[in-house]
């Protein structure tokens, strides 16, 4: 029983366990005519979805950004006390279910929590900041391997020189800056591709906090199944672009980058 | 510190003008059957007030109600509605319409019976169909229990039984795929995308009736909620003209909403429109 | 005139000593040369000069001063090249931007550094395609960027081969002669005869003897030291 495109098991397999071979083919044509209507219907609502979609994540992404590649690099450089606690935790909360994140982010920012009073729920603020912290994990740990063989080698060099633990850092974070540029979009990757935690500090409010997965989630949900591969594939599509950008970006990047002889 | 945190929190959010509007906790039933789309831009229109549904399990859109997260609560469960008043969470609840809860099944698999009596206790003996429950602790979850208590004596045990612990959507596309029966609320039926071989194999019981009532949050428990525009939304909307628009409401051709609010005018109508 | 002071400076690793204790007192001059066999401890001798390392007892002084607080008065090139990825200018000017110094003087300074290293044609190529003999003496003028008043050196050349060396030597003769001392381990006997103005001979991580060159290597006093120089 061939499972068509997005399966897991669960949903989306319906669509082809009971299809013969013409149907499946028939389901797979609809959802490519589907998806291409969607794109080129230049529909409001699709467009608003994917705008949204990219804010949130790319935000998401800059700011776990700012706080994890200069940590991420401060872990690589330095040899201090509970240096490798922090390492293995953030390396376990790397499997943080979106969702378990997402409850979290809820419980802090419900009007019943601690920051209740900034009035932040079920805005693309919290769905920001809920993406923030799920993926600082993965673009902590990425850029601390990053950095780590880099270190490894500048590290006589640098001591020799008298640098300062400041100008330690900015070298490395600037001379890895290709490697710890995956780290980011592996981030962002993370970040776009999710929909347990923004669905719950979101809420899924047409038109405010709606993103492309919580709407694939909705249309699955409504038996829509069509219409939510067509999302899924506009999607991946959006993955495939940012890809080709990464390759593209690391081949330009190649020239200093060739480990010496 | 928290004050810090507080200060960056708002400077990192978009600013939005002065926007008048209120957050409406409700279920994803009622968000599925697609009656918000159609009745929330109208009331908006006339009032400027726009409603953000945030569409949960009942469980869960209660749960946010109590904590003050919502100005405004519409599910589908009388005891946890009375106990939200009850409990103070709530000042005032109003019936804003019914619906019912269907049976549904596979068209050609051959079972008959002639009461919900005879399919419920079939159902546990032979064996011979399957039955997706939602196993979620929704309205239609506790209902779907009503009916086994009721009928059958005994909560239903076995293979052919399977809680799946999850929306509606997923019972039912789980259903479509194993050709299973299962208790669905009528709009989410309607307006379902991938019914396959299903259809309504019964309807009607007056024990499969599904009550909606809109709650309004304390404000004197949540004094930052938008009482004053949640007050607006309810009168509105078991006003004759809500009423009316919700009467109104057709997926595929058929009425999904039955007007509760004015009970003596509206238990002379005919309901659900045929 | 630089002064070196080891006062009772030892160093281990893993319970293991491998350095010391050393009691030194020596006024460098011109280039010195740092001879002894392979394992014999001259790496760690020049590292704990540097304060790259730090002694587990005792201390070391240059000029009075403890050695890790003067690092910026000294310039240190390693046996390997070490190379940050990016172009020879960068490289050079790394110390220069460690010390914060502004860009045009960084720039002025760059022009005289490439020159000198006869570098200026690659300027702005990848450090990494550098040819061994080319990065060491991209290192050596690196080393010298800041006009530090000695330049620590690890057996430059001993990955080098003929030309690569020669040149390298041709370098070193030139900065020597301008008033920058050396303090120099080398492994080649006859490298040492020609550049040694004093020669520090380290055995079994003691510093065995300390001479003059042209005294060294025709009468040196220890037995082990008359071993090495004969090619034992």
């Amino acid at each position: 029983m061939v499972c068509v495109l997005l399966c897991d098991g669960t949903n989306f397999s319906t669509l082809a366990l009971r299809a013969s071979p013409q149907q499946q083919e028939r389901h797979f044509l609809e959802i490519l005519n589907t998806t291409l209507q969607l794109i080129t219907s230049g529909d409001a609502t699709l467009w608003g979805i994917v705008a949204l979609s990219l804010r949130i994540s790319l935000s998401a992404t800059l700011i776990a950004a700012v706080l994890a590649i200069p940590l991420g690099t401060g872990l690589a450089m330095g040899r201090f006390v509970g240096r490798r606690i922090i390492i293995m935790l953030s390396s376990s909360l790397m499997a943080l279910p979106p969702v378990v994140v997402g409850l979290a982010i809820y419980l802090i920012l419900s009007r019943a929590g601690p920051l209740g009073e900034y009035g932040l729920l079920f805005t693309p603020t919290a769905m920001i900041i809920a993406q923030s912290v799920l993926i600082f994990p993965i673009i902590l740990a990425l850029t601390t391997e990053a950095v780590n063989p880099l270190e490894q080698t500048y590290r006589p060099l640098l001591h020799s020189v008298n640098a300062s633990h400041w100008f330690r850092l900015k070298t490395l974070i600037i001379d890895a800056r290709f490697a710890i540029f995956t780290a980011l979009l592996a981030g962002f990757g993370r970040a776009i591709a999710e929909v347990g935690a923004v669905i719950i500090v979101g809420g899924n409010i047409a038109g405010l906090t709606r993103v492309m997965t919580t709407t694939i989630a909705l249309e699955t949900s409504k038996g829509n199944l069509e219409l939510a591969l067509a999302l899924g594939l506009i999607l991946i599509s959006l993955a495939i672009i940012v890809n080709t950008i990464i390759h593209s970006l690391k081949s330009i990047g190649q020239k200093y980058q060739r480990t010496s002889r | 510190m928290k004050f810090l945190i507080g200060l960056f929190l708002i400077i990192a959010t978009t600013i939005h003008a002065n926007e008048q509007k209120i957050i409406l906790s409700s279920t994803t039933s009622t968000q599925n059957s697609g009656l918000y789309d159609h009745i929330l831009p109208i009331f908006t229109a006339e009032t400027g007030i726009s409603v953000k549904v945030v569409a949960v399990g009942t469980g869960q859109a209660i749960r946010i109600a109590k904590n003050g997260d919502a100005d405004a609560l519409l599910v589908h469960h009388r005891p946890s509605e009375d106990a939200f008043i009850e409990e103070d969470y709530g000042t005032q609840r109003f019936d804003v319409m019914y619906n019912d809860f269907v049976l549904i099944g596979p068209k050609t698999d051959g079972i008959i019976f002639n009461n919900l009596n005879e399919f419920f206790n079939t159902a546990q003996i032979s064996g011979s169909l399957n039955f997706v429950s939602r196993g979620d602790d929704s309205g239609t979850h506790k209902k779907e229990l009503e009916l086994w208590g009721y009928f059958n004596n005994m909560p239903p045990l076995g293979k052919w039984y399977r809680e799946i612990g999850s929306g509606m959507g997923a019972a039912l596309n789980m259903a479509s795929a194993t050709n299973s029966y299962t208790i669905s609320d009528r709009g989410t039926w309607l307006s379902f995308g991938n019914k396959g071989d299903l259809v309504i194999k019964w309807a009607g019981d007056s024990i499969m009736q599904n009550p909606y009532g809109l709650i309004l949050v304390n404000p004197k428990k949540f004094p930052h909620t938008r009482y004053k525009q949640a007050r607006i939304f309810a009168n509105w909307i078991t006003s004759p003209k809500g009423q009316k628009i919700i009467g109104d409401y057709r997926v595929d051709g058929k009425q999904l909403f039955c007007p509760d609010s004015d009970k003596e005018k509206n238990n002379r109508l005919a309901c659900p429109a045929q | 005139m630089i002064n070196l002071n080891y006062k009772s400076v030892s160093f281990s690793q893993n319970g293991t000593n491998l350095l010391g204790p050393i009691d030194l007192e020596i006024n460098l001059r011109g280039i010195t040369n740092v001879l002894g066999y392979n394992g014999a401890g001259k790496s760690l001798f020049l590292e704990l000069c540097h304060a790259l390392i730090m002694p587990q007892s005792g201390q070391i002084r240059w000029d009075g001063q403890p050695a890790n607080t003067t690092r910026d008065s000294r310039g240190y090139i390693f046996q390997h090249r070490i190379t940050l990825r990016r172009s020879v200018k960068n490289n050079i000017a790394l110390p220069m931007q460690a010390a914060g110094w502004t860009k045009n003087i960084i720039n002025k300074r760059l022009d005289e550094l490439l020159y000198m290293a006869k570098l200026t044609s690659k300027a702005n190529e990848p450090a990494s395609t550098l040819s061994g003999g080319e990065a060491q003496r991209m290192a050596l003028v690196r080393a010298l960027a800041t006009y530090p008043k000695l330049v620590i050196m690890d057996e430059p050349t001993s990955s080098l081969d003929p030309n690569a060396t020669t040149e390298f030597e041709k370098l070193i003769k030139k900065i020597a002669s301008s008033g920058v001392k050396f303090l120099w381990a080398t492994h080649n006997v006859t490298q040492a005869k020609q550049f040694a103005d004093d020669v520090i001979f380290i055995a079994s991580g003691k510093v065995a003897e300390y001479s003059p060159g042209d005294i060294f290597f025709i009468a040196p006093k220890t037995l082990i030291a008359q071993q090495y120089i004969k090619g034992l």
